[in-house]
């Protein structure tokens, strides 16, 4: 067996030992993950040098390009964090046993997707993605909330047989190709195939109308499958399609209003859903309406076509997934001692969690695009991509470039506010004890915040040259001038210089009263001032009110339309066709039962009855014989 | 392969030892089914299934038909104070099998068979169809498979019978009518107008979608269930009609995964509660519902490969009534999980059939996928 196989049997086979041997559970699910992730470093290596390729099993096709290799060390990764992550975090749950056998399968079949070389066998590992996400979420919902559950699976199994259409439609004319053709998008069956397959990425990254599923999660799912299902997996893999089927298997560069469709369609996302994260007042909600604004970057940047715009998608997509994971990580580690997620009653705890509180400021800091962290980066090479459509003469591009940087900013303001209430502001009492989290719990976010890092300041050398740039099938030319290096020397003097300003004014004497409010003064407790109310006014603004009021109740949600409009269509169905066919064959069972009966008159059994009967037999006969 | 009559017949004979396996041992264990008549048209049913697959003789499979619909109605009626349900199935039946007997004498006519003997019924001697003995002979098998406009007795029939009665009828005597639909007008060489298979293919793919939105519009649990099993015997019918390798091998696949998947969703309803049976429902679902690695998977995609070949709008039509699948299979999936029976051996059948499910699932994935 050659690595491609062993890194997807041997989890499988280490998490059923785990899954049956309970006194060395905890090791095998690791040992599982540590040789997932170990192999997928070899696969990684291995397609850093050449092209493999591998047939097994017949119609199954295993292979490996520079892109498949750099997304599936990131997908092993993160399945090794999350799963340290939770050994502790679920440590009294009650079905941990199969929650971790599912984590580790979700991964090992992650792997299968990302390593499939032909149409069959992508469709068939995206397709037992789907029913391991379906027995992931059984094991996972709390307080048994089948809503979220059936909501979820619905949209990811709309949107899979829509992408299994896709994928036949692409059979049918042209077999079981392999995913590096570059089909030009020019005849309509091609484009509807396109756009069914975009539909199937769509879903499981998270991109508006199909997003809906992932702030519906958040409320009944534990900080850890948050981190692994929206915000790393589905977005490593949508994404990964995505990019896949755009300008390997398809050439979008050859179609130009699917061009303009994918960007309208990141556009959107991005505003929509930063404005509903906005009023969230819930962290987990919150976060997951981010998840989804971020999918929108990503999409922009892939509908650009220019080599910068793609790159930068692809850089956003890397970046997102670490800042992502590690903000649900660490809303998690919140949770974890303080059990409340809503943001008002939380607060202050900056003080305890000294460690949590850093890698979330780093993370809230690099989604909202702050240099010198890696969202910034990534976020400029989209714009770079978007303006350079003018060249293309697309004068859509100044729509987009308006929408993605109000996103940015938006993303930024709803971070303050969440930042401010769970870390910063006043301490509810019953918080004041509260310790540090172990170290299985923040080593993971630690990390991710500390790659976060990373890859912003040493943004061109580690994470473009070495993952990014040739992993795409372009030749890339950088566009203005950015030293990341030399901007975050910049700022940390920057920094510097204010700490020692703000060190100046705390030296002076503050004068410190009481505060009072129309004559009477605050008690304690009324001076908690928490930041759910921050933005509020936004809710009541003129254009925008209307369109939060409609939001909230989910008349943007796409899932709400399709179950109203199939479930029209099922009445409709039962109240005529049904109905009408009973009503036939009840008149004609009336009519047979009627005319029994009248025959059954016949059946007395008196012999005069019987005679006259015979005698009108007769003259009946006699007529027909005359006639 | 796959058209070799020895592994066809071997293969349907497998499909259908199943749940007729299944059903005779739960018998043991049941008070109320267990008595002489059970046993008598249990094995009354089989055998003329049986001997519906193996006979190449029009006559021989029309009595044999009429046998099975015999038995499945004196099944139906073990419950003495069935005989609403009852009288529909029998009516029913009784009215499409006496279309199928004008068809049958039609059929004759039209080849020229003046000596009725029994060499005369055999199918290799018939080599042409004319539309309207075509649509008589369906007529039997309409109603047998309940395709639109004959299945309204199958849910009244459903809603009252016991379990292991409804699982031998989803199991076994439904599929008799498609397998009759691939005797006579698919595996023959036939001089049939083309405009009968796009007839047959119209009417099953709508049957489909109809019988899947009224499972999604239905409340009560075996109403829904007996709307799917319309849903999905006209799916496979849309399969056999489409009269490609690649459609006729998805049908096949069906079959056995539709005869598994269905009675093992009745049986959970008697199941006493066990962690290994929830895991066994989803499995059963999953593969109603057409996700891979699970055998309904590879019918489905077989299917609709076939039908994409013939053309795209019958694709996205067998995608609808996928979706219906799909939103009714999450309705009963919850209403489901929550019932609770008794019964010990009905737990073990969950889950036996839910593992095969998914390991025929694989194998199949493995190795049938080749002849694509």
């Amino acid at each position: 067996m050659s690595s491609f196989e062993l890194l997807i049997i041997l989890p499988i086979i280490f998490g059923f030992l785990g899954y049956l041997v309970s006194f060395l559970r905890n090791e095998f699910y690791f040992l599982g993950a540590i040789l997932n992730f170990h192999y997928a470093v070899r696969i990684f290596f291995i397609s850093r040098k050449t092209e493999v390729i591998r047939k097994t099993f017949g119609i199954f096709n295993f292979g490996v390009d520079k892109l498949s290799g750099f997304v599936l060390l990131f997908i092993s990764l993160f399945t090794l964090l999350i799963l340290i992550y939770s050994i502790r975090y679920l440590k009294y749950y009650e079905k941990k046993k199969e929650y971790f056998y599912y984590l580790l399968l979700i991964g090992s079949i992650s792997c299968g997707i990302v390593l499939a070389n032909n149409i069959i066998t992508l469709m068939i590992f995206w397709g037992i993605l789907l029913s391991l996400i379906f027995g992931f979420f059984q094991y996972t919902t709390k307080n048994n909330s089948e809503d979220a559950f059936i909501k979820s699976i619905f949209i990811l199994g709309l949107s899979d047989f829509l992408l299994i259409l896709g994928f036949a439609l692409l059979f049918v004319s042209y077999g079981n190709i392999p995913l590096n053709l570059k089909i030009s998008l020019n005849n309509n069956l091609n484009i509807l195939a396109y756009i069914l397959i975009t539909i199937g990425c769509f879903a499981k990254a998270g991109a508006i109308p199909l997003h809906s599923w992932i702030p519906e999660i958040s409320k009944v799912m534990p900080a850890s499958t948050m981190a692994f299902i929206p915000a790393s997996l589905d977005k490593l893999l949508g994404i990964y399609l995505l990019l896949k089927v755009s300008y390997y298997l398809f050439d979008l560069n050859t179609n130009f209003t699917l061009k303009n469709y994918l960007m309208i369609v990141g556009s959107i996302t991005i505003l929509a859903a930063v404005l509903m994260a906005l009023i969230q007042k819930e962290a987990m909600k919150l976060l997951s309406f981010h998840a989804v604004s971020q999918v929108g970057y990503m999409v922009l940047g892939i509908g650009t076509g220019v080599p910068i715009g793609v790159a930068g998608s692809l850089f956003h997509m890397l970046n997102n997934t670490l800042y992502k994971t590690s903000l649900f990580l660490t809303t998690g580690q919140v949770e974890f001692w303080t059990k409340e997620t809503r943001i008002e009653k939380l607060g202050g705890l900056a003080v305890n969690m000294p460690i949590t509180f850093t890698s979330f400021l780093i993370s809230a800091l690099a989604i909202s695009g702050i240099p010198p962290l890696n969202g910034f980066f990534s976020k400029r090479m989209i714009y770079q991509g978007v303006i350079y459509l003018y060249k293309e003469g697309n004068y859509l591009f100044l729509l987009y470039l308006l929408a993605a940087m109000f996103g940015s900013v938006l993303t930024l303001a709803s971070f303050l506010k969440l930042t401010h209430s769970i870390f910063l502001g006043d301490r509810p009492k019953e918080y004041e004890k509260i310790k540090e989290v172990n170290f299985s719990l923040w080593f993971p976010s630690s990390l991710l915040a500390f790659l976060c890092i990373l890859f912003g300041i040493l943004a061109i050398p580690l994470p473009l040259k070495g993952l990014i740039y040739p992993s795409l099938p372009f030749k890339i030319e950088e566009i203005g001038f950015w030293q990341p290096t030399l901007a975050f020397i910049l700022i940390i003097l920057g920094i510097g210089i204010g700490f020692v300003i703000y060190m100046w004014g705390a030296i002076q004497k503050i004068e410190k009263r009481e505060i009072f409010i129309g004559g009477e003064s605050l008690k304690e407790e009324e001076r908690h001032f928490s930041g759910d109310q921050f933005y509020s006014p936004i809710k009541e603004a003129p254009l925008l009110s209307k369109g939060f009021e409609f939001g909230e109740e989910g008349s943007f949600d796409f899932y709400n339309y399709l179950k109203t409009i199939l479930g029209t269509i099922s009445l409709l169905f039962k109240k005529v066709i049904d109905f009408i066919l009973e009503i036939i064959y009840q008149t004609i069972v009336y009519f047979s039962e009627t005319f029994g009966s009248l025959l059954r008159k016949f059946q007395s059994g008196i012999l005069s009855d019987y005679l006259v009967v015979i005698f009108i037999g007769i003259v009946i006969i006699l007529l027909i014989l005359i006639l | 392969m796959i058209f070799d009559k020895n592994f066809i017949n071997q293969y349907l004979l497998f499909t259908f030892a199943l749940p007729f396996l299944a059903t005779l041992i739960y018998s043991f264990e049941d008070r109320l089914i267990r008595n002489f008549e059970f046993y008598i048209f249990l094995i009354l049913l089989a055998l003329s299934s049986y001997a519906i697959i193996i006979s190449n003789n029009l006559l021989l499979i029309y009595i044999f038909f009429e046998i099975s619909t015999l038995a499945t109605w004196r099944l139906v009626l073990i419950k003495r104070e069935n005989i609403k349900a009852g009288n529909y199935l029998l009516y029913f039946n009784f009215a499409g099998a006496i279309l199928m007997l004008i068809g049958i004498s039609l059929l004759l006519i039209e080849n020229g068979i003046e000596n009725i003997t029994f060499e005369a019924f055999d199918l290799r001697n018939i080599y042409h169809i004319s539309f309207l003995s075509g649509i008589l002979l369906s007529c039997g098998i309409f109603t047998k498979s309940a395709i639109i406009p004959f299945y309204n007795w199958l849910p009244i029939v459903y809603e009252v019978s016991p379990i292991p009665i409804i699982a031998l009828l989803c199991g076994i005597a439904e599929n008799l009518g498609l397998i009759l639909f691939y005797k006579i007008f698919i595996s023959n060489w036939l001089e049939m107008e083309i405009s009968f298979y796009h007839f047959i293919i119209i009417l099953a793919i709508f049957t489909s979608i109809i019988a899947g939105g009224i499972a999604y519009f239905e409340k009560e649990l075996k109403r829904i269930l007996a709307y799917s099993t319309i849903s999905q015997l006209s799916f496979i019918l849309f399969g056999l009609a489409l009269k490609n390798d690649i459609g006729i091998i998805g049908a096949f696949i069906l079959i056995l995964s539709h005869a598994l998947a269905k009675p093992g969703l009745f049986y959970k309803m008697e199941a006493k509660e066990d962690g290994s049976v929830n895991f066994g429902l989803a499995l059963l679902s999953l593969s109603l519902m057409g996700i891979p690695p699970f055998l309904g998977f590879i019918g489905k995609l077989l299917i609709i490969i076939g039908s994409l070949k013939l053309n795209i709008l019958l694709g996205v039509s067998a995608i609808i009534s996928s979706l219906f699948t799909l939103l009714y299979s999450l309705k009963f999936y919850p209403l489901l999980k929550k019932e609770k029976g008794e019964n010990i051996i009905a737990t073990s059948i969950v889950y036996i059939f839910g593992l095969l499910l998914l390991i025929l699932g694989t194998l199949f994935l493995i190795y049938f996928l080749k002849i694509l």
